[in-house]
Parts: structure tokens; sequence; C-alpha cells
């Protein structure tokens, strides 16, 4: 009994304070900053070939975050890289566009995003989550349920886990959605009620990601879901994932 | 006769795999079996350019690991006749042979059920007894995790079988590594991939993937940096090792320990975060060296924060594992015996738990285990309580083995690499290398060949939840099915890493 004690006493009170204000450690990548993209060939040539997920494009330099995975090769293995990786962890976008990244686009680009305002009235404090893993390596899987863990606590802002998609309001598809899990995610969207949105987790779910080109895949069923928040990252930090799901359901920057 | 016996990570020349008649390969692996060897792989490998469609050639691997030795024969075989089945006298070829059954076409002759192994649409045992009843469940589970589904037949409450229909995760990563690597890829995207194959053990298969091109190239990295790629892969053990022990806590509601294991994984992989902003220790493995070294801070800080993990850890695990309530609920449920743990060729956790002392990191050591060998504790019930418990041990002897790395730390002596190289390097020409590593579930292992022209020719990954899943099956046999939640968790399985 009394290591049950001392273990609560020096457990004390974990939640983050404040999930608008924390920062996560500087050597996180989070928002990629192009410094020019005023570069020559030769380097533009290279950085293209290093990523892994063809998210860099040329004319204008653009990271497309969709596809990034964030393994920051293109900043550290290329000399004199445009490329600068910062630890602003909220990155995410309400349509497919918004997830290009070029030189104009400043830190705070994702924070005047708008989300659809009828969502906010529907949904606001209370927003609860269906997860469909759909061929995801686990990565993104375990960082949704740390968002629900003692550290990061979504839960205080109304965002739930259900057990079942009748209860959902959401479905959070990880994964790059392979042929097996095809009828599956469809399933799970048309036992949700409506109204009901979908939300793609972790650049898999987005684009395909690392295994973009993998012929296992079944994405064209994405066009059956009503895709209202896309959240980059592979994985999403957790912090990332709560900062996106307050903008959509209209908490803002506000917090209890 | 003889078969070649090789080591972890030490490079052969292709022609030294003995070639053996179908029957007589049957033979010896029969002999060794029964002479204390192991099976860690069964599986067609490319070992010839240009081969005939309907032949294939089959490998064995097999594994003496109080001599750490393996072993290594092949065979030919036509697709178009059926070949006698080694399931019924081995059950641990079952799985392999189903494998090799979906994906080539082999019929196996007398396999006792030839069932695809990612095949969702293959139908279920169904019984016969009207005193029966089946449970199903999945893929889509309720709480957040991979796919599967689990059909339970069961009588009452009993569960008579539990059979287990994977393959929602099969994305074809095996391929798709297969290709980047013989288009020679940036050794980044090769590594991104080799990461995602099976996300949770990153640094597993991130350090598998380092000493598979480093063997195969001849490269030796420096003392300091095997010292911290052995760093992180403990880390990684830690860190889901705690996460375990936090959901069955939570599956058994004693929410107190369950919450405060959670913090204690943050503290863990917080600590990864800070040394190469990554949760999971991605983009960190390299080829010569690694993306990143220590400095002074980054070792004071990981030594101050085991230190503190190792205190909170202990008064924890001591409520939780002397608990009455905790032991009546997790002893003497879902015993998996040692006789089942060996005949179904188990690694890891369940076979530690159940009284078998498999463990790369002595029985095959590799990088710096080499100079600090961790011996695996078992423990003889095979229950949830035994392998929830072999975890809390292995948290311990992880954070004393950094700790004393730490302390011994190298500096660092030779500057071939002061970054990873980016290109493929060349390769030896006609090779084979066998390389095993230990990821927090069991041992990965792999086995690779290259071609005349210095290319890789095939690669064969095995996860060690490809043994294990049927030892989730089979333990679950007369338990009582509400006991299935925190015996999956004891095991926790991987799914992609089975269906890749
Ligand atoms: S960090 Fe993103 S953009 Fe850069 S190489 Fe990696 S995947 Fe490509
Ligand atoms: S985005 Fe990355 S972490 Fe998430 S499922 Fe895909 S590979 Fe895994």
């Amino acid at each position: 009994m009394s290591s049950l004690f001392k273990s609560r006493l020096k457990h004390g009170y974990q939640a983050i304070k404040s999930v608008e204000q924390a920062k996560i450690n500087e050597r996180y990548r989070g928002f990629p900053k192009i410094l020019t993209d005023i570069t020559s060939e030769e380097l533009m040539r290279k950085l293209v070939s290093i990523c892994p997920t063809e998210a860099i494009n040329n004319n204008p330099l653009s990271i497309d975050l969709g596809k990034c995975i964030f393994c920051g090769a293109c900043e550290d293995f290329i000399e004199d890289s445009p490329i600068k990786f910062t630890n602003n962890h909220k990155i995410f976008a309400f349509n497919r566009e918004q997830l290009i990244v070029t030189s104009e686009i400043d830190q705070d680009y994702f924070k005047r995003l708008k989300p659809n305002i009828e969502i906010e009235k529907l949904f606001k404090r209370s927003f609860k989550i269906r997860n469909v893993s759909a061929g995801g390596c686990n990565g993104c899987e375990l960082e949704l349920s740390a968002s629900f863990n003692v550290n990061f606590d979504a839960a205080r802002f109304g965002i739930d886990i259900v057990a079942s998609p009748r209860h959902a309001d959401a479905m959070v598809i990880t994964g790059p959605i392979t042929k097996n899990m095809q009828i599956a995610t469809l399933r799970t969207w048309e036992a949700m009620a409506e109204p009901k949105v979908c939300i793609l987790f972790g650049s898999c779910a987005i684009s395909g990601g690392i295994f973009h080109q993998s012929n296992e895949l079944a994405r064209e069923i994405l066009s059956n879901f009503n895709t209202l928040l896309y959240i980059p990252g592979c994985p999403v930090h957790p912090l990332t994932f709560i900062a996106a799901v307050k903008r959509l359901i209209g908490w803002g920057d506000d917090e209890p | 006769m003889e078969w070649c016996t090789a080591q972890n990570q030490v490079i052969r020349s292709r022609n030294e795999i003995p070639y053996r008649e179908l029957n007589e390969f049957q033979k010896e692996i029969s002999d060794y079996l029964d002479r204390n060897f192991r099976l860690i792989a069964f599986d067609v490998i490319n070992l010839k350019e240009n081969e005939d469609k309907n032949i294939r050639n089959l490998i064995a691997i097999l594994s003496n690991d109080d001599h750490s030795n393996l072993k290594v024969a092949t065979t030919e075989i036509d697709i178009r006749e059926k070949v006698p089945s080694l399931s019924l006298k081995y059950p641990s070829f079952a799985i392999f042979e189903r494998i090799l059954a979906e994906e080539h076409g082999i019929d196996f002759k007398e396999h006792p059920y030839l069932k695809p192994m990612r095949d969702i649409n293959f139908p279920f045992i169904y019984p016969l007894s009207k005193e029966l009843h089946q449970v199903g469940v999945g893929p889509v589970h309720a709480g957040i995790i991979e796919p599967g589904h689990f059909r339970f037949t069961c009588e009452g409450e009993k569960v008579l079988s539990l059979e287990i229909s994977l393959g929602y995760q099969k994305r074809g990563v095996k391929q798709l590594l297969l290709k980047y690597l013989k288009e020679k890829q940036p050794l980044t995207k090769i590594f991104a991939l080799a990461e995602s194959i099976v996300g949770d053990s990153s640094v597993a298969y991130a350090h598998l993937f380092s000493i598979i091109i480093e063997s195969l190239a001849n490269i030796f990295p420096d003392k300091r940096d095997l010292a911290i790629r052995g760093i992180f892969s403990e880390m990684e053990r830690i860190a889901m090792h705690i996460a375990d022990l936090s959901a069955i806590a939570n599956d058994v509601a004693y929410l107190s320990t369950s919450a405060f294991l959670q913090a204690l994984r943050t503290q863990i992989i917080n600590n990864l975060l800070a040394i190469c902003g990554s949760r999971f220790g991605r983009n960190f493995f390299g080829i010569g060296t690694n993306r990143l070294d220590f400095d002074a801070d980054t070792i004071e800080n990981m030594r101050k924060n085991l230190i503190d993990v190792r205190n909170s850890f202990i008064n924890i695990c001591d409520d939780f594992f002397s608990n009455a309530m905790i032991i009546a609920r997790l002893e003497n449920t879902s015993i998996f015996t040692k006789e089942y743990a060996k005949i179904l060729g188990q690694v890891g956790i369940s076979a530690k738990a159940s009284g078998l002392p498999i463990d790369a990191r002595s029985n095959h050591p590799y990088g710096i285990y080499r100079n600090f060998p961790i011996y695996p504790y078992t423990l003889k019930n095979g229950d949830v309580y035994s392998r929830a418990f072999i975890r809390y041990i292995e948290v311990q002897q992880s954070i004393k083995f950094i700790l004393e790395v730490l302390d011994y730390f190298p500096v660092k002596e030779k500057n071939d690499f002061d970054k990873p190289i980016l290109k493929m390097p060349e390769l030896m020409k006609d090779s084979f290398c066998i390389n095993i590593v230990e990821g927090f579930r069991g041992e990965i292992a792999s086995f690779v060949t290259t071609d005349s022209k210095k290319d890789i020719l095939d690669i064969i990954i095995v996860d060690p939840s490809v043994h294990n899943w049927y030892g989730l099956s089979v333990a679950m046999r007369n338990s009582a099915i509400s006991d299935f939640p925190v015996t999956n968790k004891s095991f926790n399985l991987s799914y992609c890493g089975n269906d890749m």
C-alpha cells in the first residue's frame, strides 16, 4: 500500500496545463520554413530526388505536408538547404490544398485557416471519435491513443474515443488504406449517424505517405467520405492532433 | 551431412549454402530440430538469377541458441508437385507453410489447415455441435489498435478454439523494400520505409537494416556509434514494455498503475525526442554512423531521467505485482506451457515467460551487445502474470544496461564517417548474410542475398509476431473469453509485422 501512495505522490499532476502554450522540444520537426525559392537547378534536383515521398516540388519550391514524413533528409543531407524545420507543431488544414508550403507561407499561416462554421455549431464541446486503422504502422495509432493519456488529456476538450461507430461523430483514419481494409472502412462510415466527418491522421492517411508506391492500397474509397480535417505527421504528435481538432470544433485558442 | 554454419552479422559466399534433395533436406531438418535447434525462418528465396518459373528455392534457417550458431541449407521444389508437410511433426513450420502456399502456390501434403495467412475472405472453421457458439471480433476494434479478426468457438464462457485471421494490414511493404533496395534509392528512404514496417519497433527495424547493409558492405562503424544504437534499442524496449504493462493494468481496471505508467512512458519517449526529434527514435540510424552523436548534456540528462524512471517504476510495480487482486486476476490466466512454446517456435516475451531463454542479445549478439550481452530471465508459469513480470524485469535490465554503457561510453576513434552515407554502398557480390536483432517483442530475423552484379537479390524478414500469433491462439484454449483482452495485451503482437 505504501508504494501506491508514494507513486501517487510522485505522479502529481501530469497533464500539460495549457496545450496552446505548450512547446515541443526544438529538435522536433514540425512546420518546415522554406527560406528562399531561388535555388540552383542542381540543388533543386538534389532536393527532389532525396525525398522519400515525392513531397518536394520545384517551380516554385514547395513541400506538400500531406506527403512529407518529416524525415529531415532534405535539411540534414543537403548542403545549403533552403529548408529549415521548426518545432512549430500546429500544422493542420481543412482542405487538401492548404497543406502545400511555399516560401511565402509563414509560421502563423495554419492558425489563420478557418474551419467550416457549421461543424463548430454542431460539435462544440462534444466530439466523439472512432478510429479506423487501415494499414498504418501502429505509430499513428500509438500517438492517437497517447492524445488521451494522462499527459495530453484530450478528453478535457470534450474529444473522446468511443467503441462503436454508432456513437461517433468522426471517423479518424490512420494508415494508407489497404485493399483488405476497404470494406471495413466503408462499413464503419456507413454505420455512423449523420452528421459525420472524416479526419485523416498522418501522412499515410492523407497521401499514402511512405507506402504511396504500394499496389496494395485502395485509396479511391476516400472520395466517399466527408473529409474536413487533414493532420500531417509521421506519426502525428498528440499536441498537433489536439490543436487541430480544437480548431475544427470551434474551441479556437480557448482552453477550459 | 552438416549444413552451413553461419553467425549473426557474418557475411558468407552464396555458394556455401549447401544444396539438398527435398527428402534429405526435410530429414536433416528433423534431425536438427530433435537436437535442440529451432526454426527461425523457412521461406522461398531467390538464389539464382534468371530462374525457371516453376522452380523455387526453399531455404531453412535453424538456430542453436546454446551455441550461438545458425544453420542454413536449401532445396529446390517444383510448385506443380506436392511437397510433404513438416507441420504435423513440427508445428513451428505450420505458419511458414501457410505463407508459402499462399504466396507461391506450393501444395503441402497433409498440412492440417492450409489457410492463407493474409486473405481476409477465407471462411472460418464452423462448429458442427449445437452446444457451441461463435464470437467474432474485428477487424475494427473498440479501442485504438490495428485491425485483425478473432473468431472464438466457445462452450459457454470457455474458449475451445481461437482462429485468428489477419492480413488487413498488408501493404506489400517487403516488395516495396526489395524494389527500393534494388533501385539503390537513397538510404534515408530505405530507412524511412524500414522504420514503418512495424512502427512501434522502428528502432529495432532501423537497427536491423543498419547491420544488414553494413555487413554486406563490410562497413564497421565506430564503437561509440554502436553503443548509441544499443542505447536507442533499449530505450524503445523500456518505452514499449511500460506501455504494455500500462495496457495490462488498464484491462484489469487498475487505473492508477495504468496512469502512472503512461506518464513514465512519456518521460522515456520524450527523452528520445530530445535527442533525435522523434518520439519513436525515427530518422536517427544510418550507415557508417548515426545521424547525431551524444553530447555531454544528452548523456547527463539521460542518466538522470533513467534513474528517476527506475525509482518510479520499481515503486509502481512493487504495488502492482504484490496486490492480491492483481495476482488473483493474472496468475494462472491463459497458461502457455513450455512444451507448447517450444514446439510452436515461440520467441521473445512469450518464450521467456514460458521458460525458454531465447534472446538475440546474448544468443546471437550483435553490435554493442557483443561487449554488453543481456542475458534473458525466464519464468516457468507461462501465464499472463509471467508475461507481465518478464517485462518488469526487462525494463530494469535495460535501464541497467544503458547506465553501464553510458559509464563506459567510448570516445569516437575512427573518423571514417562524420555523417551517415546517403548512397547505397558497394556490396559484396554473390553473398548471403543472416542478421538478427532483438526487438521488444522478440527476435527480428533477416536473410539477404546479393547477386554477381553486387546488387541485392532477395530478402527475407521474419517479425517475431509471425511465430507468436499462433501462441496466442493456443494460450486462449480453455480460458474464459473474458480473459482475452488481458491475454492479448500480455502477448501484444504486431498486426503489421505479420501482414507486412
Ligand atoms: S522531410 Fe519531408 S520533404 Fe524533406 S525529405 Fe523528408 S519527407 Fe521529403
Ligand atoms: S504516417 Fe507514419 S507513423 Fe503514421 S501510420 Fe503512416 S508510416 Fe506509420
